[in-house]
């Protein structure tokens, strides 16, 4: 195996892939998302439940994609159940960052830091980011921001 | 053995290359060939040389090129099996387009409301799109004919169909672009004809692969794409029935399609200008011309043998692997060209990328089949396709590329 490819399938990538974490959708939730990747057939469904102390108490992630999209979920959820709107649009923005070519996120579980391998194949960055992508929509469809619960990386 | 020298690849610069480090190993073809040098030089020699703008210059160089241009139109129309007499070839952008100029210009007075129009599930989009908007804008219902368990088209349901609906029109590939499948379709084209439909083939996925036969097949339409068939792109044709061609409408206006221009109207050009508004791409029906005569002189009886080989030893060695679930028809004789499959635990997106790493370039994804998608019950497939210049050494690469999917996900 090259080392590119060393980097993209990382054993904490395979493993969230062939056991992807909080794959169960949360019901009732308190908002919800769906999220495709016209060009690949990828979906997300997304799931939140939000308490009024503005916590995300739970997220479910349910994935019909490749490893890649199928773990940054896995890796997304565990991550982020547990924290604030805000700390959580801060991670988004901060994972949106490091697939653009910027600083490697540090997680407390070490296994976001694996996703970074993903930027050395620029036609999986939108692989990676949609689960992401999804969970904005979610929150924006929650705070208001916006109507729609469903979104397409080719917008 | 394959019929072919192994020289023959000298002809395609494009696979002289490395990419990430190892040999090229093209098995993408089936999205678009690659380009045989006499071809491009063919081009080239005409852009360089008498090149002017055809059917309208009173000059050395116009009258030249239009006389280059009209030849390149009889040598692609004999090639495919039209008779000039009874047959017009006219260029589009590509197949899509004469889908598209079929749709919505010949075909269309024939549908009426209520009417059906009969696909099958595996077309590509192309030709399946505009038939679904052709069908909204005038009230008619689609209808799909399905599949065998061995992948190929139902022929009983077809006829089934064909003596239910009485469709006013019938479209269907020649070749599934997915599963590979050769159909009937001179049996198809019988069938619906029987029942007074009209009938379209799209014959873009047989073109580098099978003789079209345009008359023996008795189509109303046949739609063709060059660049899948060593040919340049941006330029594609429908041959048609000259006596149905007459009785259209044009599907665009403007210049040389043109008889007469008053202040309030028009009259039509005679065939196949009518069909031709505008500058065609003058080069590329030049260079299209000279794949056909490439093609023509390999002869189809030893690429249909040189592919089956290829073809029969990529399927035999896939049946191997574990957990390789492989589309298409079973038997070689009744496939052509392409292979789908998945692996079991693996998405086909993975595939691609690691099959690209070792320099393998296959297509992933829906391959514009999405209904077919569906049918199949899978989101996507890993697709090889092999084309004249393929070599039993690309597929041990091939092979050897499979393995290394294995390795990255511990299967």
């Amino acid at each position: 195996m090259n080392d590119a490819l060393k980097e993209l399938y990382q054993d904490v990538i395979i493993d969230h892939y062939n056991h992807p974490r909080c794959n169960e959708p949360i019901v009732p939730a308190t908002s919800e998302a769906d999220g495709v990747n016209p060009l690949c057939g990828d979906e997300v469904s997304l799931t939140l439940k939000i308490q009024e102390s503005m916590v995300v108490s739970e997220i479910g992630v349910c994935t019909q994609g490749c490893s890649i999209c199928t773990a940054s979920g896995s890796i997304m959820a565990e991550e982020l159940e547990g924290k604030s709107i805000s700390d959580i649009k801060s991670s988004i923005d901060a994972f949106k960052g490091m697939m653009a070519g910027g600083d490697v996120l540090s997680s407390t579980s070490g296994d976001i830091e694996a996703l970074s391998g993903v930027k050395l194949f620029p036609v999986r960055i939108k692989c990676a980011l949609l689960p992401w992508m999804t969970l904005q929509q979610a929150i924006d469809q929650y705070e208001g921001v916006s109507k729609e619960n469903h979104i397409s990386t080719e917008e | 053995m394959s019929p072919f020298n192994r020289s023959l690849r000298q002809d395609f610069p494009s696979l002289q290359k490395m990419v990430h480090g190892k040999p090229y190993v093209f098995l993408d073809s089936a999205a678009s060939s690659l380009k045989p040098t006499s071809m491009v030089q063919a081009m080239s020699d005409f852009m360089l040389g008498p090149y002017a703008n055809i059917h309208r210059g009173v000059y050395h160089d116009s009258l030249k090129s239009t006389e280059l241009f009209e030849n390149a139109r009889e040598e692609l129309l004999s090639f495919f099996g039209g008779n000039s007499q009874e047959d017009v070839l006219i260029f589009t952008r590509n197949a899509t387009d004469a889908v598209n100029v079929t749709a919505f210009s010949i075909f269309e007075p024939y549908v009426k409301e209520g009417d059906t129009i009969l696909l099958t599930v595996m077309e590509h989009h192309a030709n399946l799109v505009p038939w679904q908007v052709l069908a909204k804008r005038k009230k008619a219902k689609l209808a799909y004919v399905s599949l065998t368990d061995d992948h190929q088209l139902d022929l009983q349901e077809f006829e089934k169909a064909c003596k239910t609906h009485k469709p006013a029109v019938a479209a269907f590939s020649f070749i599934s672009n997915v599963l590979g499948t050769i159909n009937p379709v001179q049996s198809m084209a019988k069938m619906a004809h029987q029942q007074g439909s009209k009938v379209l083939v799209d014959a873009a996925q047989a073109g580098m692969h099978e003789s079209v036969q345009f008359n023996l097949v008795d189509s109303d339409v046949t739609v063709m794409t060059a660049h899948k068939m060593l040919g340049p792109t941006g330029i594609g044709c429908l041959i048609a029935k000259r006596n149905l061609l007459e009785k259209a409408e044009p599907y665009q206006f403007g210049g040389d399609m043109i008889a007469k221009v008053d202040y309030e109207s028009s009259t039509w050009n005679t065939l196949p200008n009518k069909f031709e508004a505008g500058t065609p791409p003058i080069a590329e029906v030049v260079g299209w011309a000279a794949a056909c005569a490439y093609l023509e002189e390999l002869g189809w009886p030893a690429i249909h043998e040189h592919e089956h080989l290829l073809l029969s030893a990529a399927y035999e060695r896939l049946k191997q692997m574990k957990g390789v679930t492989l589309y298409g028809p079973k038997d070689p004789n009744n496939r052509s060209s392409v292979i789908s499959f998945n692996i079991k635990g693996v998405h086909a997106h993975d595939v691609g990328t690691i099959l690209d790493q070792e320099g393998v370039a296959v297509r992933v994804g829906h391959h514009c089949a999405q209904i077919l998608m569906k049918t199949l019950k899978v989101p996507a497939t890993v697709r090889m396709s092999v084309g004249v210049y393929t070599t039993i050494e690309d597929i041990d690469a091939f092979e050897s590329a499979l393995k290394k999917v294995y390795e990255v996900f511990r299967l």
